[in-house]
């Protein structure tokens, strides 16, 4: 008697959920058009995946990918932030059709691998080192990156590391190194998330940081940190767009990745790359890098 | 079930019901049959396996051996379902559900399928029977351990079964419900043609209500006949033991207006009784209240208002005790004195003896007169 | 503290100055939760049902699994879905991944153990006799089990009250397999965790305002319904 339940039970789930799913994935998903027949629906949906700086930003939602919609009405853009690290995983998984990233020695080895077809340079910008306003360790009279790290780690104050892989973090590694030192383990703080709560835990704990300014100038007003170095090329942080190869996994959009890329450094796409932020912050968050075409670095 | 079986025939047959439980024989019955139109008692210990015979009897549980209802066999789960709409059951607790009485009432007949005006009117009938009409609309919360039994009762006689099986019914209940309840369904049961199954383990119920009683000790029958039968001639000593044997008279009370109630017996002798309502009935005298002479008492130097002459038929041990089955002209004492009671009087088997008790010892069970077959429909 | 009141403030703004953006957040966290707690409840009150009024072998190591299964971060559940349903993965040419569709999966299989397993308690708890008389009045299985679950309803109900809490709260999952997508799957909860990350308070703060209010309404239904028919 109660194998039969159990049976019942078992049949009655896999009836129900099985169809629940189809119709449920046909008409469930707000704010986009009907899914229809599966090759058109695959070539109508195109994954981003980008940084957390780069969508917390707001580049994205609020300048990119309206214009893209506008151009392109019948796709739908999934956008996911991830750190640099796991974007280009998804890239090689080919879980991702598209990428927008910032961490070139990593990219490069992904283009090297064949797990890309083009990798375009789209913008840049700088990172900043920000700290306590007083800057204990005196940040601000370093001349390079690599001096003001040395006078952080010497002076004993905290600093406060992404840790999880990021463009960022490894902009960061890449000027320890160059520093020749790191600070001990009680003043190094890993907290392994994205670039507005590191910065958040940095401003608590009177800190320093590496970050970018875009994140950095959004969250200005509830932070109590302050800028402490000028723009130089050891701090540039450059973005390009990456079309993942199709050859490697069919399921990716190539075609829906290729009008992506053609968006970003097509000279609309770098016209609303160079506005923005003007009006929010009075400054540009990102300066438009789209000249040279390479592929593979 | 197109008409109702003829009073007196066998309607649930049982065979080699036998029930495992744990690797241990929990029920292990040879031979058990339900006459329609009878009430059955099933007596015994706690622990006899009654409740079990209940529930393989309706079908609730399933056992080894055959199981036949009205002539069909019952083997299969369906087969058993069948049997459960057929009957009804009534447990120790009233497990009303979570409904108004009217509700809970008409819970059995919507799972048989009525509605409508035929579902209101069973169902008003039924509480009418229970006198729970007044209680109707009130939700199960709020009702007392005699009035929600009532309900039980109602929802279980309202879908009209052919057999209704009772699980100590009254168990929870206090004496004065308990004697209210009784003699209600009683009344309820002599007009009607139902075969009825009562487990209990209270001899003064069985008595009253039953025609038939079964005993049941450690999953077997002991002994299985008349009410009369099993209780005056008890098969084990554990029986006896569990019965409280005593001597048993039927007859009928006579109330006088002026003068003391008498139980008249068949033979036309009487016994003065304590007050009783008149009618037929069954006394018992408890054996601690019956005192031997060797010769008459004066009747004026005694309040002992029964006094008759009789010889010693056997005498028993029962620990320290003696009993003294004495056997009078129209029925059989038993007393119970001690061993040295007993060489005080040089009594033995064979001598003549006077045995006497006082009015109050006589304790009188009320009986309601069965009809012959079945009498009447169902209301 | 004061970053906090002015937050409060804002939220208050928010809420009433018909944000259409917090609106429809707000909407699909609502819709996703609810149609899975209504999946999960379909499924489970009847596994709950069959786990606990059945005997079969292994019934108390199934048991135990859907005991487990209420404990299970939400987060790991996220991860195996979306796993399941990556485009590359066994399930991926259902093209669920990133749509609210997935997170309606993820937060079935969330909710389901929840009222399984707490549904199997309460008619567990249930006296025995219940049973018995149910059979007993000539209920079929399907009837017999309905009216036995009537009898329950207040811990069911209890059940189903934790179960929605649990999939409405949670943000693990629904990041996973929704990908927090704004205007496409992002709901409250994620939300709140973008918002706060960006250092807007306000909107946070809006979200966890909402979020409260949502679950406390549904709970308020849903504990009326429990307690009609009983006195305060």
């Amino acid at each position: 008697m109660g194998r039969r339940i159990l049976r019942a039970s078992a049949l009655i789930a896999v009836a129900s959920v099985l169809p629940m799913l189809v119709a449920v994935g046909c008409g469930g998903d707000t704010g986009q058009g009907a899914g229809a027949a599966s090759a058109s629906y695959r070539a109508s949906q195109l994954i981003l995946a980008t940084t957390t700086s780069v969508k917390d930003s707001g580049l994205l939602d609020e300048a990119i990918l309206p214009a893209f919609a506008k151009a392109h009405p019948d796709m739908t853009v999934k956008t996911i932030a991830v750190g640099s690290g796991e974007a280009l995983a998804m890239g090689e998984r080919g879980e991702a059709d598209v990428l927008l990233v910032h961490s070139p020695k990593d990219e490069a080895a992904f283009m090297a691998a064949g797990y890309g077809t083009l990798r375009l340079p789209v913008a840049y910008n700088y990172f900043v080192i920000v700290g306590p306003a007083a800057d204990p360790a005196g940040v601000a009279a370093a001349a390079t990156a690599a001096d003001a790290f040395r006078v952080i780690a010497a002076s004993g104050a905290t600093f406060v590391s992404r840790g999880d892989e990021s463009g960022t973090q490894k902009k960061e590694l890449e000027i320890w190194e160059a520093a020749g030192v790191r600070p001990d383990a009680s003043h190094y703080v890993s907290t392994g998330q994205g670039m507005g709560e590191t910065l958040q835990i940095a401003s608590e704990k009177r800190a320093y940081t590496l970050t970018d300014l875009a994140t950095y100038l959004s969250m200005e007003k509830t932070l109590d940190l302050r800028v402490l170095t000028r723009q130089s090329p050891d701090l540039k942080n450059s973005y390009s767009v990456i079309i993942v190869s199709q050859l490697e996994h069919a399921s990716v959009n190539a075609a829906g990745a290729e009008l992506f890329a053609a968006l970003l450094v097509s000279p609309e796409g770098q016209r609303l790359i160079a506005a923005f932020g003007r009006a929010k912050y009075g400054r540009p968050l990102f300066y438009p890098d789209a000249e040279a075409l390479g592929t593979g670095g | 079930m197109a008409e109702s079986p003829r009073a007196g025939a066998p309607l649930l047959e049982g065979e080699g019901l036998r029930v495992r439980r744990g690797g241990h024989l929990v029920l292990d019955v040879e031979r058990v049959t339900l006459r329609s139109g009878v009430t059955h008692a099933v007596l015994g210990p706690n622990g006899a396996g009654k409740s079990t015979l209940l529930r393989v009897l309706n079908g609730l549980e399933a056992a080894d051996g055959r199981l036949r209802f009205a002539g069909r066999e019952v083997r299969s789960q369906r087969d058993r379902v069948a049997l459960r709409r057929a009957t009804a059951a009534v447990f120790q607790k009233p497990y009303l559900l979570a409904d108004s009485v009217r509700g809970n009432v008409e819970s059995g007949l919507k799972l048989r399928g009525l509605r409508g005006e035929e579902l209101a009117r069973r169902a008003a009938v039924a509480m009418e029977l229970l006198s729970i009409d007044h209680l109707a609309a009130r939700s199960r919360e709020g009702l007392s351990g005699g009035e929600a039994q009532r309900v039980s009762i109602a929802r279980a006689l309202a879908v009209e079964p052919q057999v209704l099986f009772l699980d100590e019914p009254m168990a929870s209940l206090d004496p004065p419900t308990r004697r209210a309840l009784l003699s209600d369904l009683e009344a309820i049961f002599v007009h009607r043609p139902i075969t009825v199954v009562w487990v209990t383990h209270d001899r003064d119920e069985a008595l009253s209500v039953a025609d038939e009683v079964t005993f049941l000790s450690d999953g077997r029958v002991i002994q299985s006949g008349s009410a009369l039968q099993v209780f005056a001639r008890p098969a084990t000593a554990e029986m006896a033991d569990f019965l409280g044997v005593e001597a048993y008279i039927e007859g009928v009370v006579e109330v006088d207006g002026s003068g003391p109630c008498r139980l008249r017996l068949p033979g036309g002798a009487t016994v003065v009784c304590g007050d009783a309502p008149s009618g037929p009935a069954l006394a018992c005298i408890y054996p601690e209240d019956v005192v031997l002479f060797t010769r008459p008492p004066d009747a004026d130097s005694t309040s002992l208002r029964n006094v008759v002459e009789g010889r010693v038929a056997d005498i028993q041990p029962v620990g320290r005790l003696r009993r003294v089955i004495v056997a009078c002209e129209d029925f059989e004492l038993i007393a119970a004195v001690t061993q040295a009671a007993l060489d005080d009087l040089s009594l033995s088997c064979g001598d003549t003896v006077v045995a006497a008790f006082k009015a109050t010892a006589v304790h009188v069970l009320p009986r309601q007169g069965h009809d012959e077959e079945g009498a009447g429909a169902w209301v | 503290m004061d970053l906090i009141w002015q937050g409060f403030v804002e939220a208050l703004k928010l809420l009433f100055g018909g944000n259409a953006d917090v609106y429809q957040v707000a909407l699909r966290s609502l819709w996703v939760s609810t149609l899975a707690l209504a999946v999960a409840s379909l499924l489970g009150v009847p596994l709950g049902a069959a786990l606990a009024l059945n005997r079969f072998p292994g019934r108390r190591l199934a048991i135990a699994v859907v005991n487990t299964g209420m404990g299970v971060p939400p987060v790991v559940v996220g991860l195996v879905v979306a796993m399941l349903l990556a485009r590359n993965g066994p399930l991926g040419a259902l093209r669920l991944l990133y749509t609210p569709s997935a997170m309606v999966v993820a937060q079935v299989l969330i909710a389901l153990p929840i009222v399984a397993g707490l549904a199997s308690a309460a008619l567990q708890q249930l006296d025995p006799g219940y049973r018995l008389q149910v059979k007993a009045l000539g209920a079929g299985r399907t009837r017999g089990v309905a009216l036995l679950l009537r009898e329950v309803q207040v811990p069911l109900l209890a059940a189903l009250m934790a179960a929605f809490g649990g999939v409405i709260s949670e943000v693990g999952a629904v990041m996973m397999v929704g990908g927090n997508i704004q205007g496409q799957t992002q709901v409250l909860t994620t939300g709140i965790v973008q918002q706060t990350r960006a250092g807007q308070y306000a909107a946070a703060i809006a979200l966890s305002i909402i979020l409260l209010m949502l679950v406390f309404a549904t709970n308020l239904a849903m504990t009326l319904i429990q307690q009609r028919g009983r006195h305060g």
